[in-house]
């Protein structure tokens, strides 16, 4: 009887992994609604990615800079934050060179009014994809897996 | 899929190299808003030992927000990278990424309009190194 919960526990967790790694066409990232201030939202966003080993590297105020560069734009606040696991960086490195191109992983938060916040995280699994190198996916996707584990956190 | 054009340098030094681009950048409407220097991060972090590896975000601010406009979630592929890494033979390599692949990924019409013109611009910034 135990035997057949834990199976039975495994198999529904498995049908949930799997459904939660099919990503639909074009979805290339996983994104989260919550509420409270830009500050307090970008705070937590930092801590939970570091409690995940990413830190940040870069960080890009696209509000800010579009209405320095243009003038007459108007974007509510809208954080780029370029966030790096040193290990996963060397792990990828080592496979394909080039991969800097794709680095750091871009997380955003973005200020939507009326108090909410949605924070973006980038799935590293669907931009590998396109480079169809087997070993690279099999590493974009245990950073998805934290990438998922942050965001349920925030 | 390739991702990317690059260029070989000969004759010139790294930061000679990184100068060179970030010109040919501006040229093209482009401002770095970022730069990694993952040779010395990876040394920092994991005591590795990494040839030279410098990573430029590059922004060209008219598209950016072209394509914030066409995909709002878009912020999460910029800016666009340029990598300039010194080769086993001493060599400079500059690669710059290509806005069109990346953006396939996307699967947004509007949005692969604009990356094809970003493209352009990449392009004529390898070449013209």
């Amino acid at each position: 009887m135990k035997n057949l919960k834990i199976i039975l526990s495994s198999m529904i967790m498995l049908f949930i992994m799997s459904t939660l790694s099919a990503q639909p066409d074009g979805k290339y990232y996983f994104s989260k609604t919550v509420e409270g201030t830009f500050e307090e939202v970008t705070a937590k966003t930092k801590a939970e990615l570091k409690k995940q080993d990413f830190g940040v590297i870069t960080e890009i105020d696209m509000d800010a800079k579009l209405k320095e560069k243009l003038g007459d734009v108007d974007m509510k606040p809208y954080k780029i934050l370029g966030v790096c696991s040193p290990s996963f960086a060397w792990q990828t490195i080592q496979v394909e060179e080039n991969i800097g191109l794709f680095l750091p992983c871009k997380v955003l938060v973005k200020d939507l009014g009326d108090g909410k916040v949605e924070v973006v995280m980038v799935d590293p699994a669907a931009l590998m994809g396109i480079l169809h190198k087997e070993e690279l996916v099999t590493i974009a996707d245990k950073v998805s897996e934290k990438f998922r584990a942050a965001l349920k956190n925030i | 899929m390739k991702y990317y054009f690059q260029k070989t340098l000969f004759n010139v030094g790294f930061d000679e190299a990184i100068e060179q681009v970030t010109e040919e950048l501006k040229k093209e409407g482009f401002g770095i808003l970022t730069e990694i220097d993952l040779q010395a991060t990876l040394k920092m972090k994991l005591d590795v030992d990494f040839r030279q590896y410098r990573i430029l975000g590059a922004c060209n601010p008219s598209f950016a927000h072209k394509a914030l406009q066409a995909e709002l979630h878009i912020g999460s592929m910029l800016p666009c990278n340029v990598v300039v890494m010194e080769k086993d033979d001493g060599k400079i390599n500059v690669s710059a990424v290509d806005p069109h692949a990346s953006m396939m990924a996307v699967g947004n019409k509007d949005l692969i309009a604009i990356a094809k013109q970003i493209q352009e611009k990449l392009k004529k910034v390898i070449n013209n190194l």
